[in-house]
């Protein structure tokens, strides 16, 4: 079975520094949540139904990713604490 | 003929003004302008800082230059009793109060005023001639924002240096401010006649002085324009619900007083302008960019606009409902992301303030009762006039709520600075902050007193009672705003003697004064270490200061003394007038030291041979 998985992205999931995780992943949720916020504003100007049911999918997501994006804040806090 | 019917024909187009013909309270003010500009102007000359006390500016501020701030206030109280206001000369009239309460030390300083401005000036040129931000080599580099965008005007503007653009900072940003809190003021329907009065108090409280050439200067502004922007555009005109309101009404126990405090939270806002839906995306599209350039300048504006977009989302004043989450996540992100260098050397001592409101107020309060006599009672005023101007603003709150009027955004927005004091001291100037990010607000709430009642014109009587509160205001004014004057003063000597000093000593060496109070930094700052010795001159140890000079890490070392030092010696730390010029000479008489430079503001020494041997 040939692998879909790229050498990159392999070097970067199985990177063994925190920094590079906490700094990838963490950037990353960031990003997709500032988005996500983003797209629900806009959402709700457009308003319309499908759009509605948009912003219900939208908040789906949103806690999920802001408890993740406290928590990389907070590790990130006490790494730079210990 | 009374002054409202009173005309004159003259051959000269008065569409200027804003009116079909000129009326006289339009040429009465256009005289008293004319006769205050007069006054303020032939007064200057005889400004000499140099004589200053430290009171401050008030000290060599000649009468001339306070009666032309009255006369202005009256001019503007007499156009204000107008049944049609004349907009376009009340512009005038506020332009004219911004350049005399904010031009003078322009005018009669030699160069820009404020030690600090000089740093940032010094930051803008690292930039311009590097490309790079150092954020190891300062914590304001964190938040390079600010200081990146001076260096493209800088470059843009063909200027040799930021400082060009320094010295009008206090005017320049007090202008700009009045714009985005008169459209604050125009989305909340405030009577027009509330709303310039707000704008002229608004100026004669600004004694905080975060107006010079700073991040939190264009980032107030932008704050503001933040505001302006949901509130004229997102806000909701009826907040509350009237299925609530019924279902409050009718509950058993204590409904109708619930329901009574429910209606006053969301008392309807007046007014409000519609955009297409397009127009919507793209501003809220816009207002993310501005305050992404806010959350990459400034440590603190992001979080005080946060705070103001979710008191106005709890009480359902706009429909910007993510915006203040994404902001949030915004700010912290960068604190978390873009400001390593800083939280690595911080986060500690940062965490430790959380909470600490009793620490907090100390050293923002308690503690800067400090320095000379004079100097404890400029900050004894300043929280004196803080506190008038905090107890005015409720009495207005109170007096425009018995009126009928609901002022919830104004107050929410008034009060929304306050919980940040939870979180942080800011090296003692929170407080300020606090003060600073609640003014235009605050100012409303004590215009209201009297103004904006349920006759728009007030009675002549009172008028005659608030000019004489407004003019006791413009005295005070100059206490509070300039009470600093003879530590922020600079002067051409000892700009020369700094680049002097820049000029003799090799990258890599070390640069000791007796306090920050001066204007250096501002050319190849990662060039030098800098290290104020305030502690050692205090006790008079010249001893000690040898022996930090003789670190062996630097290929040379340097001692610069200034008169702003001196000054700032006596005011802030309370040296004893004549223990600064003894020191000076104890140092310059001293065998550890040889004076390699000197003029009659600043002297720079070097350790003497016999030093450096005896290391």
């Amino acid at each position: 079975m040939t692998s879909t998985v790229t050498a990159s992205t392999i070097s970067a999931l199985t990177s063994n520094t925190y920094e590079t995780l906490s700094t990838t992943v963490g950037l990353a949720v960031v990003i997709v949540l500032c988005v996500l916020l983003l797209q629900r504003e806009l959402a709700r100007v457009f308003g319309g139904e499908r759009l509605i049911t948009l912003i219900r999918a939208f908040d789906v997501a949103l806690l999920p990713l802001l408890m993740a994006f406290l928590v990389i804040v907070t590790a990130r806090l006490a790494e730079l604490l210990g | 003929m009374t002054a409202r019917t009173a005309r004159l024909r003259l051959p000269i187009d008065a569409r200027f003004f804003g009116a079909t013909e000129l009326r006289l309270p339009d040429i009465a003010a256009g005289l008293l302008l004319l006769t205050s500009a007069a006054l303020w102007l032939t007064a200057l000359p005889s400004i000499d800082v140099r004589r200053m006390s430290d009171l401050g500016l008030i000290s060599v501020l000649p009468p001339q230059v306070i009666a032309s701030v009255i006369l202005l206030t009256a001019s503007v109280l007499m156009l204000l009793r107008r049944e049609q206001l004349n907009a376009p000369l009340l512009g005038i009239h506020l332009v004219a109060l911004v350049v005399f309460l904010y031009a003078i030390p322009v005018v009669v300083e030699e160069v820009p005023r404020s030690a600090v401005a000089w740093v940032h000036s010094g930051f803008v040129e690292y930039i311009a001639r590097t490309g790079q931000v150092a954020p190891d080599l300062e914590a304001r580099f964190n938040w390079p924002g600010f200081f990146i965008l001076a260096a493209a005007v800088t470059q843009l503007a063909g200027l040799s240096s930021a400082m060009d653009l320094a010295g009008w900072a206090p005017v320049y940003f007090n202008l700009l401010f009045l714009l985005p809190v008169a459209q604050i003021n125009r989305a909340l329907g405030i009577d027009s006649r509330l709303m310039w009065i707000g704008l002229w108090i608004f100026e004669l409280s600004n004694w905080i002085g975060q107006d010079y050439f700073s991040p939190q200067a264009l980032n107030y502004f932008l704050y503001l324009t933040i505001l302006a922007v949901v509130l004229t555009w997102f806000r909701v005109g009826r907040p509350g619900s009237e299925r609530v309101a019924a279902l409050l009404a009718g509950a058993k126990r204590g409904g109708r007083l619930v329901a009574r405090l429910y209606a006053l939270a969301t008392s309807d806002d007046p007014g409000g302008s519609g955009l297409s839906r397009r127009q919507q995306a793209a501003v809220i599209v816009g207002l993310v960019i501005v305050f992404a350039f806010v959350t990459f300048s400034h440590q603190l504006t992001p979080f005080f606009t946060v705070s103001a977009l979710v008191s106005l989302v709890l009480f359902n004043r706009t429909v910007l409902r993510s915006v203040p989450v994404l902001f949030g996540v915004m700010a912290i992100a960068w604190v978390s992301y873009g400001t390593v260098p800083f939280l690595q050397g911080h986060v500690v001592a940062l965490l430790k303030e959380v909470g600490q409101l009793t620490a907090t107020l100390s050293e923002n309060v308690t503690n800067r009762i400090a320095g000379s006599a004079d100097h404890h009672f400029v900050v004894s005023l300043r929280l004196a006039f803080t506190l008038a101007l905090w107890a005015l603003a409720i009495l207005g709150a109170v007096i425009r709520f018995l009126d009928g009027r609901r002022d919830l955004t104004v107050l929410l927005l008034a009060a929304s600075p306050i919980p940040l004091v939870a979180f942080q001291a800011y090296g003692g100037e929170l407080v300020l902050r606090l003060y600073l990010f609640s003014l235009p607000f605050v100012v409303l709430l004590v215009a209201g007193i009297v103004f904006g009642r349920p006759t728009s014109i007030p009675r002549l009587a009172t008028s005659v009672v608030f000019f004489g509160a407004i003019s006791l205001m413009t005295v005070v004014f100059f206490v509070t705003r300039y009470g600093n004057e003879r530590i922020d003063v600079m002067t051409s000597a000892e700009v020369e003697a700094v680049r002097t000093l820049d000029r003799m000593a090799p990258p890599g060496s070390l640069l000791v004064a007796a306090s920050n109070d001066l204007p250096w930094k501002f050319e190849r700052v990662e060039q030098y270490s800098y290290i104020p010795v305030t502690d050692e001159v205090l006790v008079g140890d010249v001893g000690a200061i040898a022996d930090i000079m003789l670190n062996p890490k630097y290929p040379q070392s340097f001692l610069i003394l200034t008169r702003s030092q001196g000054a700032y010696a006596e005011v802030f730390t309370g040296l004893p007038p004549g223990d600064w010029d003894r020191f000076v000479a104890d140092v310059t008489s001293s065998p550890k030291f040889v004076r390699v430079y000197q003029n009659p503001d600043a002297e720079i020494l070097v350790l003497s041979p016999a030093a450096r041997a005896g290391s």
